[in-house]
């Protein structure tokens, strides 16, 4: 009951910012969708580091860091390489670009570049493809939070329902302004409890907390290739060159679209090495580095590790007692299920184990925050790409403010709906729904995005071959089950390859677009304040 | 990024910037079996450091002094 009215008092007051942000709002497509263009340094800083920042990170990294070592800590800077790459070289252009067009969103800005109908569509159903898989994560992240509060299996869908209906309702009444500044409650909420439960944790552990923490540890487990074996120098840096595309992550974009001034691209890459690489980013490390390892490795542990092996002997030996005949493939999988599992939830089993339980619930708001401020914003923007990019971009080309407001709002429920389905069939490791599902999917965006701002003679036929090529390369191994994790590369190559060949062997693009996406965004930007 | 290679300065960040990058990319092949640093920090979270310990200061004298928006 305790755990319900808190859960409840934390859903009324996110609802009552929503009802605010309703009341507040001007109520046209820029202010539901862009905030007006009006997100100061202070908002738009919190309003990115918590979007990127998600059930992902608070649960799924140091999930995999716990069963895969420092290796995948290489996605994290790659993420960070790739986010300061855009805020510095690629934000202020798509800022400008879109102020001066009132271009809507990403996708908008970069089919009228190539000036193509089709490529908008394309686009948008690309980058649809990976965000719904992605606030999959999400639903499920919070679902794991549930579950493992509860210690019931069945209260995961609850907290997957949970999530997705306090994100409609702040997406619905409130849009991308409310988004924002729920962000930066959501981010409070987040940090605190993030930071405040290891601290807690490693105190209640060890004498001399973390610091006693990581002198218990064995430095093999501080080496590549981790305890499975799974980070090789090249998957440690194919999984960095994975992280770098983050420099195309749709919700990342968007935001830059935001921004009230230019200044804001000038501090972002400041804040986000300092307060994002070296301080927010630390936290989940250290969680998933040294405490949780170090909590597993203690002689009368409470935190137990699971392995492949181990699980996969239990399994089968229950399946002889029960008398079920299983496959070795069939107990493979269900051990790696398993241990997929539980390692997704090692920070809430710690948190129980070493917490008074009244703090659980707190930690689980922790992650409702972390998962919420990142739903809320890509909930909003496959909104738009829905209703603003494949609907009146490409269908209903007359629609007024009125009829898209309530396109964004139908294509939001449905959209949620998609994400709850994906959740619940295909419930793999939190870590790898973000590095092997949604952002090799984004980055085949990205040599459209990308040489659209820097190359003046990528035009609509290649960006059209390129990203098509990708898609299909990358869908194909995921259906085949081929090349797992490493798909990206060459989709992206052939993606790239295409882009400039047929770009080169095809007409360039009119001059009236080289002159509204270069020189007027060149003279707009070096004159405005 | 045709606007920060026209100045000389433009160049010269940007090739600090892509080169640590790049250099943080290969570092794995380099430190494949490497023991922590002081015995404690991680070989592939130090790289990270490093990267940032480069591109920062880079920046800040870049963004200072050079910005061509401003």
């Amino acid at each position: 009951m305790y755990d319900v009215s808190i859960l409840g008092g934390f859903g009324l007051l996110l609802l009552l910012m929503a009802v605010y942000g309703y009341r507040i709002s001007a109520r046209t497509a820029e202010d539901f969708m862009l905030a007006g263009r009006g997100i100061g340094i202070a908002v738009m800083f919190f309003f990115v580091l918590f979007s990127i920042s998600s059930a992902w990170t608070f649960y799924g990294y140091p999930g995999f860091l716990y069963r895969h070592g420092p290796g995948f800590s290489y996605f994290i800077w790659g993420c960070l390489a790739g986010l300061v790459g855009m805020y510095m070289f690629l934000g202020p252009r798509i800022w400008a670009v879109s102020k001066l067009n009132r271009f809507l969103s990403p996708v908008e800005t970069v089919a009228a570049r190539y000036e193509s109908k089709a490529l908008r569509f394309v686009l948008s159903m690309i980058i649809l493809s990976a965000i719904v898989p992605y606030m999959a994560d999400q639903a499920l992240g919070v679902g794991l939070g549930f579950e493992a509060l509860t210690g019931k299996a069945e209260f995961r869908i609850v907290g997957m329902l949970y999530l997705s209906m306090l994100c409609v309702l702040i997406v619905l009444l409130g849009g991308m302004r409310l988004a924002a500044w729920v962000n930066v409650v959501l981010g409070a909420v987040y940090t605190v409890t993030f930071l405040g439960s290891l601290v807690w944790v490693a105190a209640a552990a060890f004498p001399g907390g973390i610091a006693d923490a990581a002198a218990s540890m064995d430095p093999a487990q501080l080496a590549l290739p981790g305890p499975e074996g799974k980070f090789t120098p090249a998957v440690t840096s194919v999984v960095f060159l994975v992280g770098l595309l983050a420099l195309c992550w749709p919700h990342v974009v968007i935001s830059a679209m935001t921004a009230q001034s230019k200044r804001i691209f000038v501090w972002m890459p400041g804040l986000a090495l300092v307060a994002g690489g070296i301080f927010f980013y630390t936290v989940p490390f250290v969680w998933g580095v040294f405490l949780a390892p170090a909590l597993s490795g203690l002689p009368d542990a409470k935190v137990l590790r699971l392995t492949v092996p181990e699980e996969a002997g239990r399994i089968a030996a229950e399946a002889s007692d029960a008398g079920a005949a299983l496959s070795g493939e069939e107990i493979e999988r269900a051990a790696q299920k398993s241990v997929t599992s539980s390692c997704d939830k090692i920070v809430q089993r710690a948190v129980g184990a070493y917490m008074p339980s009244w703090a659980g619930v707190f930690v689980v708001l922790g992650v409702i925050g972390a998962a919420l401020s990142t739903a809320a914003v890509q909930l909003m923007t496959s909104g738009i790409l829905v209703s603003r990019d494949i609907i009146h971009g490409c269908f209903m080309p007359g629609a007024g403010d009125k009829t898209l407001l309530l396109i964004t709002k139908g294509a939001i429920i449905a959209i949620v709906t998609a994400s709850l389905l994906i959740a619940w069939w295909y419930p793999v490791a939190l870590a790898e729904y973000l590095a092997n599902i949604a952002t090799p999917g984004f980055a085949q965006w990205g040599p459209a995005f990308v040489g659209g701002f820097v190359w003046k003679r990528g035009n609509r036929y290649g960006a059209l071959a390129g990203s098509c090529a990708g898609f299909a390369i990358l869908a194909g191994c995921f259906i085949f089950g081929l090349l797992p994790g490493m798909a990206v590369i060459p989709a992206l190559a052939v993606n790239l390859i295409l882009y400039v060949a047929v770009s080169m062997a095809t007409p360039s693009p009119s001059k009236e677009v080289l002159r509204k996406f270069f020189d007027e965004v060149d003279v707009f930007l070096s004159k405005t304040a | 990024m045709r606007e920060y290679f026209r100045e000389r300065a433009g160049r010269r960040f940007i090739a600090v910037f892509a080169g640590s990058v790049a250099v943080t990319a290969a570092a794995p092949f380099f430190f494949r079996d490497a023991p922590p640093v002081a015995g404690v920090v991680p070989a592939p979270f130090a790289a990270g450091l490093v990267m940032i310990a480069v591109i920062l200061p880079a920046y800040a004298v870049y963004f200072r002094r050079y910005w061509p928006f401003r």
